[in-house]
């Protein structure tokens, strides 16, 4: 729709009101409940492995820019680098984006720092590899080869180099992490890690690890949301079944003149094709 | 409203536009530390609203200005506006990636060579590419061809072919039958990819394609799996997806973020 | 018993180069030796999208209309998009249907959305200019505001062709002002570029733009959802649906090679699985065979 029609402003103005006030809330104190995501109990596991084969990690924060998935990823691959800097382990971080660097950089040296072991941490850690998404992916697949990681943590936005990634790691032994909200990938993360985290459960992860206020509120408020979207889904179904189409018509993207037009029904979403159907 | 300027009139526009923009970034340094955070909020927050407001202000329902509201004229310069600033991010991009890697060869660091060769290949690639726009010569356009087509596309699609290797050795390894899930997936994968090709196809020709019948063909089950089984779990997966963008934005346009990055001093 | 089942075990333990070697030969042989396949099953999303074509060329008013044709693809993923890009110019270039390619994730787009115009125009006789139009690259992050400004005045909102002429100067863009004179938008993506066209475009007009989709097919499950609630009218699913596509237009070319590459490929990979499984069921009997004798 060009413009918003009154049910449209109705709706997303108070799906906006329901997430920005759990935000608030949380950022005053509230501290929702958010339970333990199944993929995130691997992370102590892997550093583990990679301490005694004594092999690097390498983390990496997807193909996206310097967006709010990216900073999440980032903020997954500093708890990561907190755990691994406990045992003076190595983290690789390639990044694609240039501008990135000083973000990473400051991120995971301050982890190191946290830990005490200042030492343990390396600049030429964090590399700038290419801004092309092959180009990228041919420069992880080499690290991963010539260095041998022993663990990978795949977190962010990732398209069709996810499984040359996943598949080098897997093909010198790594158990890898891997979460992502991009659906077509999912399927190419779970025949090759260990560990995926599906969807939705990637900014819960987020929030569960960083216990960041904006983040577990935002989390709640995205929650409530849905479940006013599950409401109104089976709402309007049983609705439409007894032949009054008023869920359906609040979603229309016409502007309805009268209350009563919510409950006539509004016509296909696209007309028919045959012949004379245009103006 | 903005009517394109040529000739002399342009060139005064452009000096004035680095004069004013320079002023402004000067004025910016000048601001009290204190001040920026809330600076930046409000400059982001008003660079939304714009948006938010065109599209949730009441528009006329007749006359000249039916189906627009009073910031709908605006929408076209914007939209050149954020076409200029990301031809500057694409600047930058190649700034970025040229600085860290003159850098890299300065600072004499390990690896250097593959800097040298990735500066060169820079320059082998947009001097032909800028060149031939200017110059007609043939030969140029046949360089620039061998560089583009014959390299880069080529390498950019072996790239990606790489990835069918990878699905055979993932396929291979992890599609085993461990589980109920796992004997799952397998059967669904087989039917799916039964379906899709011809060969597969053909073990159901026998059966007719209409009637219940057809609801034992291969390629019919093959869609029924894609539309009536995987098509509301990704549909479901988008919803979230949807509204945690719906969610993303907010915390961006009315500056909500917290935490290390976004409480740093600038 | 012992030496079949060792034998058998093998089929779990082969080594990933000669699967390698196994899936270049197999892909690669269509296309140097004819192996005759059978033709495909056309499915209904294809058949759809056919029909919407032929429909659109069908009625007086529509058929008059601009159909976009946006071409978001490098040269990645050419043996899906190219070949359906390839299949699209030719379907709209027989109905006689006037389109304008636009590009506006990959920058390639434009120029495999020219490739295409170029190879089917010498055939049916298009000009540039005249019959068809390119509109071009323009940023992925600027699209949104194209898009809306676009509504009102396609001209100036896009601006000028890829060989700089400005939009209204060029002959087959005349009476092409507004969102009302688009009649078709077909998007040929691989990468999500589907929802700013539903979002921003679509429904913006008196009616709704007819919309068809032509995805790679990793990409393809995420079309049926706007299939099923109309949004979409049909969808190409990849390289298979551009070879069903071909057989609807009569026109096969690359799309014939590629299915009997495809369709090798996935014999391949189901025989490997099924070898896999076997192998692993078999080690599974021995071992309880071991274990049966040293008890």
């Amino acid at each position: 729709m060009e413009h918003a029609t009154t049910s449209a402003r109705i709706i997303l103005i108070l799906f906006s009101v329901i997430i920005v006030t759990q935000v608030i809330r949380a950022q005053r104190g509230q501290r929702p409940f958010i339970r333990r995501i199944p993929g995130l109990t691997a992370i102590e596991e892997a550093v583990g492995r990679a301490v005694e084969m004594g092999r690097p990690i390498l983390t990496s924060v997807g193909m996206g820019g310097i967006d709010i998935i990216t900073l999440q990823a980032l903020a997954i691959v500093t708890h990561v680098a907190g755990v691994a800097a406990r045992f003076g382990q190595r983290i690789i971080l390639p990044v694609r984006n240039a501008a990135f660097v000083p973000i990473a950089e400051d991120a995971i040296s301050t982890a190191y720092n946290q830990a005490g072991r200042p030492d343990a941490f390396s600049e030429q850690d964090i590399i700038f590899l290419s801004g092309e998404q092959f180009a990228y992916a041919a420069g992880v697949s080499g690290l991963i080869q010539r260095e041998k990681v022993a663990a990978t943590f795949l977190f962010g936005q990732f398209f069709a180099e996810s499984l040359i990634i996943a598949e080098n790691a897997n093909q010198v032994g790594a158990i890898q992490v891997a979460g992502t909200p991009s659906t077509t990938q999912i399927p190419f993360f779970i025949v090759a890690c260990d560990y995926v985290i599906i969807g939705d459960e990637y900014y819960a992860a987020t929030a569960y690890l960083t216990r960041q206020p904006t983040i577990m509120g935002s989390l709640v408020g995205q929650d409530r949301v849905k479940m006013a979207v599950i409401g109104l889904i089976v709402l309007g179904a049983i609705l439409l079944s007894f032949g009054m189409p008023v869920v359906w018509n609040l979603f229309f993207d016409k502007e309805l003149a009268t209350l009563a037009d919510y409950f006539k029904p509004q016509g296909t979403l696209i007309q028919s094709l045959g012949a004379g159907g245009g103006k | 409203m903005f009517v394109p300027q040529t000739g002399i009139t342009l060139w005064l526009f452009i000096l004035g536009a680095l004069v004013v923009g320079g002023g402004v970034f000067f004025v910016l340094t000048l601001v009290p530390t204190r001040f920026r955070k809330p600076l930046i909020a409000a400059v982001t927050f008003l660079a939304g609203l714009f948006f938010a407001l065109e599209f949730f202000l009441p528009v006329a329902t007749e006359g000249e200005t039916k189906g627009q509201n009073f910031l709908t004229p605006f929408l076209k310069p914007v939209s050149a506006w954020t076409t200029i600033l990301q031809g500057f991010a694409l600047g930058i991009g190649v700034y970025s990636l040229v600085s860290v890697h003159l850098r890299n060869i300065a600072r004499k660091r390990e690896g250097r060579g593959f800097s040298v060769v990735l500066l060169a290949a820079i320059v082998a690639m947009a001097v032909p590419a800028i060149w031939k726009e200017y110059n007609p010569d043939p030969r140029l356009k046949g360089f620039y061809e061998i560089i583009y087509d014959g390299a880069f596309n080529s390498l950019n699609a072996t790239m990606y072919s790489v990835v069918a290797f990878y699905i055979v050795s993932a396929a291979y390894r992890a599609f085993r039958i461990r589980s109920r899930e796992a004997t799952l997936i397998l059967i669904s994968a087989f039917l799916i990819m039964l379906g899709q090709v011809t060969i597969g196809q053909a073990i159901t020709n026998g059966i007719p394609n209409e009637g219940f019948a057809r609801n034992f063909r291969i390629e019919n089950i093959a869609n029924w799996i894609l539309t009536r089984v995987n098509s509301p779990a990704v549909l479901a997966i988008e919803f979230g997806v949807g509204i945690g963008a719906l969610a993303t934005s907010l915390r961006i346009w009315l500056s909500l973020e917290r935490g290390s990055y976004f409480d740093e001093e600038l | 018993m012992y030496p079949f089942l060792r034998l058998l075990i093998r089929g779990q333990r082969i080594d990933r180069r000669v699967l390698y070697v196994l899936l270049m030969t197999v892909v690669a042989l269509p296309f140097v030796v004819e192996i005759p396949t059978p033709k495909p099953a056309i499915s209904p999303e294809t058949q759809k999208f056919y029909d919407t074509i032929e429909a659109i060329a069908a009625d007086p008013v529509r058929r008059e209309k601009l159909v976009i044709l946006s071409t978001n693809f490098g040269a990645g993923t050419l043996a899906e998009n190219q070949t359906q890009t390839d299949a699209i110019c030719k379907h709209l270039m027989k109905k006689k249907l006037k389109f304008a390619i636009f590009a506006f994730v990959a920058a390639q787009g434009r120029e495999q959305g020219k490739i295409a115009a170029e190879r089917a125009a010498t055939k049916y006789g298009y000009v540039y200019g005249q019959d068809y139009v390119n509109w071009g690259y323009r940023p992925a992050d600027a699209i949104e505001p194209l898009l809306k400004a676009a509504v009102r005045d396609i001209p100036d909102a896009v601006g000028n062709d890829i060989n700089g002429t400005p939009l209204a100067q060029v002959p087959v863009m005349q009476g092409v002002k507004s969102v009302n004179d688009v009649g078709l938008i077909i998007e040929v993506a691989a990468a999500l570029t589907l929802p700013q066209w539903l979002q921003y475009y679509q429904r913006t007009g008196e009616e709704p733009i007819p919309t068809l989709y032509a995805p790679t097919s990793v990409m393809a499950p995420e079309g049926f959802p706007f299939l099923k609630s109309g949004q979409l009218q049909g969808m190409l699913f990849g390289l298979r649906g551009a070879n069903e596509y071909e057989v609807l237009i009569d026109e096969r070319d690359f799309g014939k090679r590629g299915a009997a590459s495809l369709a090798y490929s996935h014999l391949l990979i189901i025989v490997l699985v099924i070898l896999g499984n076997v192998g692993m069921f078999a080690q599974a009997r021995l071992e309880k065979l071991y274990r049966e004798e040293n008890a």
